[in-house]
């Protein structure tokens, strides 16, 4: 073996642990990247002459990767980010509801209800009319924001599922084209982890909007369904259309023929959230809005007012979570017909509209028990998204930790590659150093 | 396991935010004193506290409702003490002139004279309000509920009943009347008493003689028809001269199975039936309270203080001792009838004080149950709350410290 040999040996050994450092420094660099998939130097031995080795190399820079525990977590994201999505809507849901505080509809409503009541008391007198009118105009107000607020949650979700369809749209876009950058990568024998580290970014953040099914061709390509509906492969991506119709929100693709039959993930969040809750709040709000205009009127009607008149609505309708006061009424208090036998003294009416506050009118229930179902139902909700979002939190950052333990970077672990590389490197330059030194005295015998 | 710099912050930052969010809603509780800060703190809570803030309302306004209704029912009772006092007057006036000594013309002018002014005082007092109600109106309140006609010469009732009862809710569903009527007190009573014989199926007539306002002759009949056991149909009929029916109405009336007592009247406890025709002038109370149930033959008697109202006697001895005629034996009669009756209605409105007194000493012990039962709902056990702050809070700094010693060391620090 000639010293020359020598001199490759140290010469391969010098350009084999620069290239680890590279790659050791690139893993420190990205030490506190959460989506970086830490490489590994896998060092190889150069092929022997005769019986002498001829040094080191690297053979593979692996991108360490479980795809079991990624698996696990793009199932478990999708779960994860429904709740979260859940919750987010319902805080602002039960924040409307503003129960808690005298100022809610509950207190209005119990207000309005015994007005009538203290109306009982005096029935001629102007001043407790004007208070029931006061009442019906508080409690009417309170019920128009509460469902106005409601529906304007409703189609700013509208807004959202729009924005986050558009997001879906772009990053499968991006996941096709990165199909084809890999797949143009690696055919070279050229590594493509950080395309890869994007790609995987993407499909992760896909995973957390609904119901997919992700699968790995041959070729490395990854190929995604959404909702049963075909979403990227390294051909195409699908562009896929947010559709409203007989009330409920849906996704479908361009063409609008097939709907993605969502079960789970963000995008499921907002149109169960807008299709099925927030529809349903809004349905009991108006069944109690209308109970409350039927049921007062109903008696209100059998009524005589001060003038001696009889048979006045003191509600005109109910729009939109508006109770409409009769403007008559409005304008002159006389005209509410507290009275059963035309007598001015006579509450009986304006007892039986207060008895209301114990009458079972819907669905077996008072209007207060209803309205505070209601209530109860919207925070019943809340806490079980919180809850589902808490229990799936925990899943997710423990598959996180392990995608972590498997994938991530370890600044311990890449400075000992660090020593371990300086070392070797400092090695292989001391045997071309000696290897000069020897080739010297060769040429000084001469 | 590989331990990677990424697991430690990730979980150092989740477990700092669990225990941000902790100290937090600690935080809230303690400056809201509540629990509950919205429905999501507790759905069932929120759904209690919304039930409970309700009752305590409604206690507050029935509590409300019983001291207007208090209020009603003093001005009432001043009414009826100061008519009470003139009657009084009245009656040892008319006392006073059967004295022999008593009786010369300008005497018994002088005497009318004391009867005018007790008059004039019953008057007003009977037209009483409070709060822009006439406490004897009934339940119309359009005008005062007596005035004089316009040749002065009587009283007449100015609005168009003064029967009407007027009820108040002062529970769910518990209501009670709150006003004596002007019907009860001034107006004409027509007491039944006696048996209805409970082995006869058929119908059990009786009949007397009623007048209206004008004095004319009606005839009021009382039909009793057995329906069940201690069970009857009551129908009362007013019967003008010429046989045509003027008002009529018919109440199912049960008799106590065991004492044959009245129990009730149209499922209601059995009192005065108030009978009123505005147009033909006919306004009494039918106070058939005191007929029984007896297996023997019916007997029904009539007692009708009916002729004239108070104001109209007191008018006609005014008059007739202006005129040096003595008042007769039945006026005298009709004046002291009025104050026995007086004092029974008097009764009667204590009785409505009393009992709405007692009514609100319930709310109030009701209500402060009601806001015990709704702090143990909402507000915060303060202490416990401090505590737990302090916790939380002690965890927290320990959390950073060890975060400041800790997660800064890497094998970089020592090489």
């Amino acid at each position: 073996m000639s010293l020359g040999r020598v001199l490759d040996i140290g010469k391969n050994a010098l350009m084999t642990y620069q290239s680890a450092m590279d790659v050791t420094s690139n893993n420190i660099a990205n030490v506190s990247n959460e989506d970086y998939t830490k490489q590994v130097v896998v060092l190889g031995t150069e092929k022997s002459v005769g019986q002498f080795g001829t040094g080191v190399n690297i053979a593979e820079i692996q991108r360490v990767r479980n795809v079991l525990v990624d698996k696990q977590l793009r199932s478990n994201y999708a779960v994860s980010s429904e709740a979260d999505t859940r919750s987010t809507i319902l805080s602002q849901v039960e924040t409307l509801a503003g129960e808690t505080t005298d100022s809610g509809v509950s207190s209005s409503l119990t207000d309005f209800l015994n007005s009538w009541d203290e109306l009982s008391s005096n029935p001629s007198s102007t001043t407790l009319r004007s208070d029931v009118v006061q009442k019906a105009s508080d409690l009417s107000t309170k019920f128009e924001n509460l469902t106005q607020n409601l529906s304007e949650i409703k189609s700013d979700l509208v807004g959202e599922f729009s924005s986050k369809v558009d997001t879906l749209n772009k990053d499968l876009e991006q996941i096709k084209s990165l199909n084809q950058k890999i797949y143009a990568t690696t055919a070279v024998n050229q590594s493509a982890s950080d395309l890869e580290d994007q790609r995987d970014k993407l499909v992760d953040e896909v995973s957390k909007m609904g119901n997919t099914n992700i699968t790995t061709d041959d070729q490395g390509n990854i190929n995604i369904s959404i909702g049963g509906v075909f979403a990227v492969d390294k051909n195409s991506a699908a562009k896929f259309e947010v559709s409203q119709k007989n009330g409920e929100l849906s996704m479908v693709t361009q063409s609008g023929n097939t709907q993605a039959q969502l079960n789970s993930g963000e995008l499921y969040a907002y149109t169960d959230m807008y299709t099925n809750k927030i529809t349903g709040y809004l349905n009991t709000l108006n069944d109690i809005g209308q109970s409350i205009v039927d049921s007062v009127n109903k008696i209100h009607s059998t009524g005589t007012d001060l003038n001696g008149k009889t048979g006045v609505n003191f509600f005109t309708g109910y729009s939109d979570g508006k109770l409409e006061i009769n403007s008559d009424i409005v304008n002159d208090p006389s005209k509410i017909a507290a009275s059963a036998d035309g007598t001015t003294g006579n509450g009986d009416v304006a007892v039986k509209i207060a008895d209301l506050k114990d009458t079972k009118v819907l669905d077996g229930k008072t209007l207060l028990d209803n309205f505070s179902s209601l209530v109860s139902e919207i925070g019943a909700d809340k806490v079980q998204s919180d809850d589902n979002y808490t229990a799936s939190s925990l899943v997710v950052n423990q598959l996180k930790n392990q995608k972590s333990s498997y994938s991530g970077v370890s600044e311990d672990e890449e400075l000992t590659n660090v020593i371990k590389f300086q070392r070797s490197y400092a090695a292989s330059s001391k045997i071309v150093s000696v290897a000069d030194q020897m080739l010297q005295t060769l040429i000084e015998m001469v | 396991m590989r331990v990677t710099d990424n697991m430690i912050t990730g979980n150092y930052i989740a477990n700092l935010n669990k225990s941000r969010e902790q100290s937090l809603e600690i935080q809230t509780q303690l400056a809201t004193n509540s629990k509950i800060n919205k429905p999501s703190d507790s759905p069932t809570g929120i759904a209690k506290s919304i039930q409970l803030s309700s009752q305590i309302s409604n206690t507050s306004m029935y509590s409300d409702n019983i001291g207007n209704a208090k209020a009603d029912l003093q001005v009432t009772t001043t009414a009826m003490d100061s008519i009470g006092e003139q009657i009084t007057t009245v009656l040892t006036t008319l006392s006073n002139i059967n004295n022999a000594a008593n009786d010369t013309t300008s005497q018994l002018s002088a005497f009318g004279d004391t009867i005018d002014t007790a008059l004039s005082e019953i008057f007003n007092a009977a037209n009483s309000s409070n709060n822009g109600k006439f406490v004897f109106s009934g339940t119309d309140n359009s005008a005062k509920p007596f005035a004089y006609s316009s040749d002065g010469k009587t009283v007449q009732v100015n609005v168009s009943d003064i029967s009407g009862e007027q009820v108040i809710r002062t529970a769910s569903h518990i209501y009670q009347q709150i006003n004596v009527t002007g019907a009860e007190v001034f107006g004409t009573n027509v007491t039944v008493s006696g048996n209805v014989d409970s082995t006869k199926s058929g119908a059990q007539d009786s009949t007397t003689t009623v007048y209206d306002n004008s004095g004319n002759k009606y005839n009021l009949n009382v039909t009793y028809t057995k329906t069940a056991d201690n069970t009857y149909n009551m129908k009362y009929d007013v019967v003008d001269q010429s046989g045509n029916s003027v008002t009529s109405d018919t109440k199912s009336v049960v008799f106590d199975s065991t004492t044959g007592a009245m129990s009730t009247i149209d499922g209601k406890d059995a009192s005065g039936i108030t009978v009123n025709n505005t147009d033909k002038g006919i306004n009494f109370v039918l106070d058939t309270t005191n007929v029984t149930e007896k297996a023997q033959t019916s007997s029904i008697s009539y007692s009708a203080d009916q002729q004239t109202t108070i104001f109209n006697t007191l008018i006609q001895i005014r008059d007739e001792l202006k005129a040096g005629k003595k008042p007769t034996q039945a006026e005298y009669a009709t004046v002291e009838a009025f104050s026995n009756r007086l004092l029974t209605k008097e009764s009667k409105a204590g009785n409505y004080v009393n009992s709405l007194e007692t009514t609100d000493d319930l709310l109030t012990n009701q209500t402060t149950e009601l806001k015990t039962l709704l702090s143990g709902v909402k507000d915060v056990d303060q202490y416990q709350a401090v505590i737990d702050l302090e916790k939380t809070n002690y965890q927290l700094q320990l959390s950073y410290k060890v975060a400041s010693m800790v997660m800064n060391k890497s094998l970089l620090d020592y090489l």
